[in-house]
């Protein structure tokens, strides 16, 4: 069955239909939404819950214009979005951010022989951490996920012409990025 | 073709790269940057930091992006609230 039809027996209240949604969708959610929250999977997870009771409440508002996926997305990112937002009126880091920041730490206690790797893995995930959310997303979307302009224009709510440019601006700063590693 | 003109098919080609290189972008577009990659090698070390940062990203995103096993638990919690 198809997202679509699975939305539309949403909207009659199928339960059985969320649940098969939830259970086929929640891990490529999880990791779109934890990718938008630099790599908080934690709070990725209450987020893409979040964006499920919106998708069980609002499924009748899909209108079939568009991918379904697209729609979904949407969705888990204006959630990520609002949570981002929060968190900027609070100055402390949460739970789960303090863990990702424990868990990088981790990370440098692996063995000698894989500390030189390790180090520059957690140096690139930390330069995609640096992008704005809007830049990790698009580099998220098109490179990691390989979807296409339109797909990501959807998604992410703006013209194809502003996906290309923060496509480009996020390559230019990775790119500064790279060459700092590779001079170190 | 004047030096401006074909700075600016660059550009708009440059900005179509990431596309090309995770295989979405439609044929005739394809076709385009195919025969502009041919021509031009400005282009082509473009099309190499692309790559790059593909391969950046498919390493490193990994660790960024991720998802934890969906327990039945959370499911069953989420079902309650509907």
């Amino acid at each position: 069955m198809s997202t679509a039809d699975t939305l539309k027996r949403i909207a009659t209240g199928d339960r059985v239909a969320f649940s098969t949604l939830y259970t086929d969708r929640h891990a490529d959610l999880v990791r779109y939404a934890s990718a938008l929250l630099a790599g908080d999977s934690e709070t990725a997870q209450d987020v893409v819950d979040e964006a499920f009771l919106c998708v069980w409440r609002e499924a009748d508002r899909y209108s079939g214009a568009g991918s379904a996926d697209g729609w979904i997305r949407r969705i888990v990112r204006n959630k990520a979005v609002d949570w981002l937002r929060c968190r900027r009126e609070r100055p402390f880091a949460s739970d789960a951010e303090q863990s990702l920041v424990e868990r990088m730490a981790d990370d440098a206690d692996t063995p000698a022989a894989a500390a030189e790797k390790s180090c520059a893995a957690r140096e690139l995930r930390a330069a995609l951490q640096r992008l704005s959310p809007n830049h990790r997303e698009v580099v998220w979307l098109c490179y990691f996920e390989d979807r296409s302009l339109s797909d990501i224009a959807l998604i992410a709510g703006c013209p194809e012409n502003t996906v290309k440019t923060r496509l480009f601006h996020a390559r230019r700063q990775l790119r500064s990025e790279l060459e700092s590693l590779k001079a170190s | 073709m004047d030096g401006a003109q074909h700075d600016a098919d660059r550009s708009d080609l440059a900005l179509l790269l990431p596309f090309y290189a995770n295989g979405t972008l439609p044929p005739e577009e394809r076709a385009a940057v195919n025969a502009a990659l041919a021509r031009d090698p400005e282009l082509r070390a473009e099309l190499v930091l692309v790559r790059e940062v593909q391969a950046m990203v498919r390493g490193a995103g990994g660790a960024l992006g991720v998802a934890p096993a969906v327990t039945t638990q959370r499911l069953w919690a989420l079902l309650a609230r509907l």
